[in-house]
């Protein structure tokens, strides 16, 4: 019998302590979520009484609507981009010998090492050299390079995972070399690619730091915008766009979960 | 060149590195014969097939489908179809696009890939399966649509890669017999390779036994089974005791053979050493021999170890001391209470079908 009980007690412990961690992950982003809700114009915590009235003036604010689109913009270039060049090196790296290899790994997965401060005042410097420093051209160039480790890594996972006699059983079918990369290596990579994209997209969509440096008053995103705001005005607006943040960020996954699942997405499970 | 050779294999050498995979190899595979490339793990058997498929280019000699040589020709341009070890099946694909997949490749037109395609499900007995997902199928479903998917190309050879060890013993021991069944009925040229010799046996018309990348002996399953050319074919081919022992004189048609104390005689025709006083192996069958009291004339003694029951036959093993334990296998019941587990036993046989081998005397 005392057995039993120490046995439930533990569970109960178990229990309470996955709450606990839980809690601590997502506790920030509650906070958050609540205040954006706050009445007055103070960041405070709990709430003494309720409105929307941040949200509307988030989404109204045309710094904030400016800054969204051309985050999209940037994003969808930036994570394009990166998955074909990014896929391109993973499918190099993961079939040939060829010397540098290991250079142009470690060169590839670099920005993990190189602070993202640095990378985005070095864009800085030699879009100022060549006259481009007002443009998307800038802040895309930067975010490819930023996002590019994350899509290799999952790219080159899923061909890890792809079973080398599927492309074998193919070519002594008779698929040349390219339909044996668009009928067999394309379909089963494509939820490693899709996840690589998706990856890149929320990073891009997400950076700051390295983007503060690249980017012009035409060019500024969303993280960027968000910044100056709060330079300016301390209110539940920031709060309130922050909240549109994850639940955007929040759908994506769950689409991409519905469509792929999410294992497979971000290439946790083997591919087969 | 003949006409009614699918494929032909002219004095081929692979290496990996320092290792030769496949060492000199020529080898003519008839039109519409299943011959099996049989032998250990690691003894270039399958390097062998991947050169006929062209996956693996030789670092010597050339490669022959039909009049063709395709040494240098890469796969996807070579005639030939191949079941894999795990199937590799298309997993984007249902059973009918699977099939379909390489007359697609060949660019036949639509109405006739429809009928092929069924026709080929049809041979396979899967007729009416073309929708289904690979995933849902079982091992030996997928198996069979892998051969499918093979044979509905009408390629010039099939060669398959151990295909039927992912499955279970009992499917196993079934889709043997419809392999060979499908094979017959289609006529096509098979190349097959196995580590294992009771598939070997019973599914080849000539078998290729081969060790350290050459082949020791290729003649048909009963051949390589009664007349072993070595002592690598005997020893891999059924089950068979090796004992040492020496050869004492050449006399006539028979050698004498010194087992232990025992005298034995042997047809000259089946001794491959030739000098007196040569160390040997002698190569019995385990049914050939059996139990008798010890006081026997050149019986080989030793100690009953073991008895196990098989269910249709009794295997003893007999430990006798130099020569290592010896098993014999009989039908009789009786044997085990006339002759139980610790007693002293003579063991005689007709050893008209035993071989002798020279031994190393490293051996």
């Amino acid at each position: 019998m005392s057995s039993g009980i120490r046995w439930r007690m533990a569970r109960w412990l178990g229990i309470a302590f996955v709450v606990a961690i839980l809690v601590y992950l997502t506790l920030p982003a509650v906070v958050v979520m609540i205040a954006a809700f706050n009445e007055k114009a103070i960041l405070s915590f709990p709430p003494e009484s309720y409105s929307v009235k941040w949200f509307v003036n988030a989404v109204t604010y045309p710094d904030f609507q400016k800054g969204f689109v051309n985050a999209v913009i940037v994003m969808l270039w930036a994570s394009t981009i990166a998955v074909v060049v990014g896929a391109t090196f993973a499918f190099a790296v993961d079939r040939f010998r060829f010397r540098g290899k290991a250079l142009l790994e470690a060169i590839l997965m670099s920005p993990l090492v190189v602070p993202k401060f640095t990378i985005g005042l070095g864009f800085l410097i030699l879009a100022a050299q060549v006259d481009m420093s007002r443009g998307f051209t800038v802040v895309v160039v930067t975010h490819v390079v930023l996002v590019l480790p994350f899509v290799m890594r999952c790219v080159y996972v899923s061909l890890r995972n792809l079973d080398r006699d599927m492309e074998r059983a193919a070519e002594a079918l008779g698929a040349s070399p390219l339909m044996v990369l668009i009928k067999i290596d394309l379909p089963l990579l494509l939820p490693g690619l899709f996840g690589g994209w998706m990856f890149a997209a929320i990073l891009s969509f997400n950076e700051f730091t390295a983007t503060l440096f690249v980017t012009g008053a035409r060019t500024e995103t969303l993280p960027v915008a968000m910044y100056n705001y709060v330079r300016e005005f301390v209110d539940p607006t920031m709060a309130a766009i922050s909240t549109i943040f994850i639940v955007l960020t929040a759908l994506l996954l769950i689409v991409a979960d519905r469509f792929l699942g999410l294992g497979k997405v971000l290439a946790i499970e083997e591919g087969r | 060149m003949a006409d009614d050779i699918a494929v032909r294999l002219d004095r081929v050498t692979k290496r990996f590195g320092s290792v030769t995979a496949v060492s000199e190899v020529s080898l003519q595979v008839r039109r519409g014969e299943f011959l099996t490339l049989l032998g250990p793990s690691g003894c270039g058997k399958t390097t062998l097939l991947n050169l006929v498929a062209g996956f693996l280019e030789p670092d010597q000699g050339e490669v022959y489908i039909g009049e063709t040589r395709v040494t240098q020709v890469p796969p996807f341009q070579r005639d030939f179809g191949m079941v894999f070890q795990n199937y590799a099946l298309f997993p984007h694909m249902d059973v009918f696009e699977n099939i379909a997949f390489g007359l697609r490749m060949r660019k036949v037109p639509k109405g006739e890939i429809q009928s092929r395609v069924e026709e080929a499900l049809d041979i396979v007995r899967l007729g009416g399966y073309g929708a289904r997902h690979a995933r849902e199928l079982s091992g030996g479903q997928q198996q069979r649509v892998a051969l499918a998917r093979a044979i509905v190309i009408r390629p010039q050879v099939l060669l398959l890669d151990e295909p039927l060890s992912a499955l279970d013993k009992n499917l196993r021991a079934r889709m043997q017999v419809e392999l060979k069944e499908i094979q017959r009925r289609v006529g096509i040229t098979t190349i097959f390779v196995t580590h294992d010799q009771g598939e070997a046996l019973s599914l080849s018309d000539r078998i290729a036994v081969i060790s350290e990348g050459k082949i020791q002996q290729l003649s048909s399953p009963d051949e390589a089974y009664r007349n072993p050319e070595n002592s690598f074919v005997a020893s891999f081919i059924g089950d068979i005791n090796r004992i040492p022992a020496r050869l004492v004189e050449v006399s006539g048609d028979e050698v004498a053979i010194a087992v232990g104390e025992a005298r034995i005689r042997v047809p000259k025709a089946r001794c491959h050493a030739s000098r007196a006083g040569d160390p040997v192996w002698l190569f019995v069958r385990p049914e050939v021999l059996e139990p008798v009291p010890e006081d026997t004339e050149n019986a080989i003694l030793g100690t009953i170890y073991a008895h196990v029951y098989q269910g249709a036959h009794i295997e003893i093993h007999v430990e006798a001391g130099a020569l290592g334990t010896i098993h014999l296998r009989t039908r009789d019941d009786g044997v085990m209470a006339r002759w139980p587990v610790g007693a002293r036993v003579g063991l005689v046989g007709d050893l008209g079908g035993a071989m002798v081998f020279p031994r190393d005397s490293r051996d």
